[in-house]
């Protein structure tokens, strides 16, 4: 439970930085998960994709710790209830208030199902194989599969413990700048290895640009 | 079909997460909303301008840009002299801003300033009935580096489905730190890096 350290609650209120870090750590896989489930059920059977929903979920999570953070919801709080309740429901109608403006709508039914969706799901509910379609999945594991030790070990340190940079540095005993690097190339691997799979077009966004001035 | 974002490489990578840096980003985002935002009372300069998107020449838009005076604000937000604001600059990828068709992407930059970055938020409210569409929530903005040149922002906006052909009010506020959506329309000038508004107009 966060929040439960005698005297966090008055630092939270005051905007005290590191307790609001503490608070962050220890709540955004819940949100993410939360806000991931709920796009998920917004999603299904509708012509949506992983895309969309890989392009709105940090939005969506960056929102629910924006209000939460604020200095008004913070005096606001309610401290006799638990927090991680209270920022699960910010983080489901955030997800269904940004489903709505890429829908226009959600209907009636998955809101029932997303009422239904537990708020505390287990961290593996998301983890599984079905964050993308198949196709996608398969490229995805098949690269994930080709890495070399120091690069896995990049990977898990960013993607899977899900670091920041610096702390995954410390972590490996690497120059954050060696981090860095890794980072870029992995993302700059998955993207080669979708391209391959015909999954899109190789050109950038300058290209992309460039197109409206021929 | 596009070259998938670093948000979508990272959330493949996370396989359905987010990854350390998007985690990192939101957290800084995220403190910089928590602080207290200093008290209003600056006056406020309407300067226009007319800009456009130097590697895209098919558009050229209206900008507003809204900017506090130096002297009657504290220390921590004064702005060194005019140039200081960027200029947002929109443009319509595949068609102009008075004729932009459905499926064309809507691609942003600053172009300028002497900025320390910001959060940039877009919308667009169309002129008759309809919801308002969301292109941009708190879009991180790096600092203008030393030659001023133009800032193309990494998202870029798709104009979908739920945004039917019709005319728009586009509008993108470029912030000092982030701000929850609700909460834009009191967002002060003290808070504010540059304004745009224009009429954007969506055809079949």
């Amino acid at each position: 439970m966060v929040l439960d350290e005698p005297g966090s609650v008055a630092l939270f209120r005051a905007g005290d930085e590191e307790a609001l870090t503490t608070v962050y750590r220890a709540c955004v896989d819940q949100v993410s998960r939360v806000a991931a489930l709920v796009l998920r059920a917004c999603a299904t059977g509708g012509a949506r994709t992983h895309r969309e929903l890989a392009a709105v979920l940090p939005d969506v999570v960056q929102e629910v710790f924006v209000k939460a953070f604020a200095p008004e919801a913070r005096r606001r709080f309610d401290a006799s209830r638990p927090f991680e309740p209270y920022l699960a429901q910010i983080a489901r109608n955030v997800a269904i208030d940004h489903w709505r403006q890429l829908q226009r709508y959600v209907p009636s039914d998955l809101d029932h199902l997303i009422d239904r969706l537990s708020l505390e799901a287990e961290p593996d509910a998301v983890a599984t194989d079905d964050f993308a379609d198949a196709e996608t999945v398969a490229v995805v594991n098949g690269y994930l599969a080709s890495l070399d030790e120091e690069s896995r070990r990049v990977h898990d340190a960013l993607y899977i413990k899900g670091l920041s940079q610096r702390d995954a540095a410390t972590l490996l005993g690497v120059d954050r700048q060696v981090v860095r690097t890794k980072e870029a190339k992995l993302r700059k691997g998955l993207r080669r290895a979708l391209a391959r799979a015909g999954s899109f077009t190789t050109f950038g966004l300058g290209s992309i640009l460039s197109k409206g001035s021929g | 079909m596009s070259p998938p974002s670093d948000d979508e490489l990272d959330y493949l990578l996370s396989r359905g997460k987010l990854g350390g840096s998007q985690r990192d980003r939101i957290l800084n985002a995220a403190l910089a909303a928590s602080r207290e935002t200093v008290a209003a009372g600056w006056r406020r300069r309407i300067a226009w301008g007319v800009g456009s998107l130097a590697v895209a020449t098919c558009a050229v838009v209206l900008l507003v840009t809204l900017r506090p005076f130096a002297k009657d604000g504290p220390a921590g937000f004064q702005i060194k002299g005019p140039g200081d604001a960027p200029l947002i600059v929109l443009s319509c990828l595949d068609g102009q801003l008075d004729g932009c068709p459905s499926g064309s992407k809507l691609a942003f930059a600053l172009d300028g300033g002497r900025d320390e970055g910001g959060f940039l938020t877009s919308y667009a409210e169309p002129t008759g009935a309809g919801e308002r569409v969301w292109y941009l929530t708190n879009e991180s903005v790096d600092a203008a580096g030393g030659d001023a040149s133009l800032r193309v922002i990494r998202k870029a906006a798709l104009i979908g489905e739920e945004q039917p052909p019709g005319t728009y009010r586009v509008h993108a506020i470029l912030s000092r730190r982030p701000v929850a959506r609700d909460a834009l329309a009191t967002l002060t000038s003290a808070d504010t890096l540059a304004r745009l508004e224009l009429e954007l107009v969506v055809v079949p």
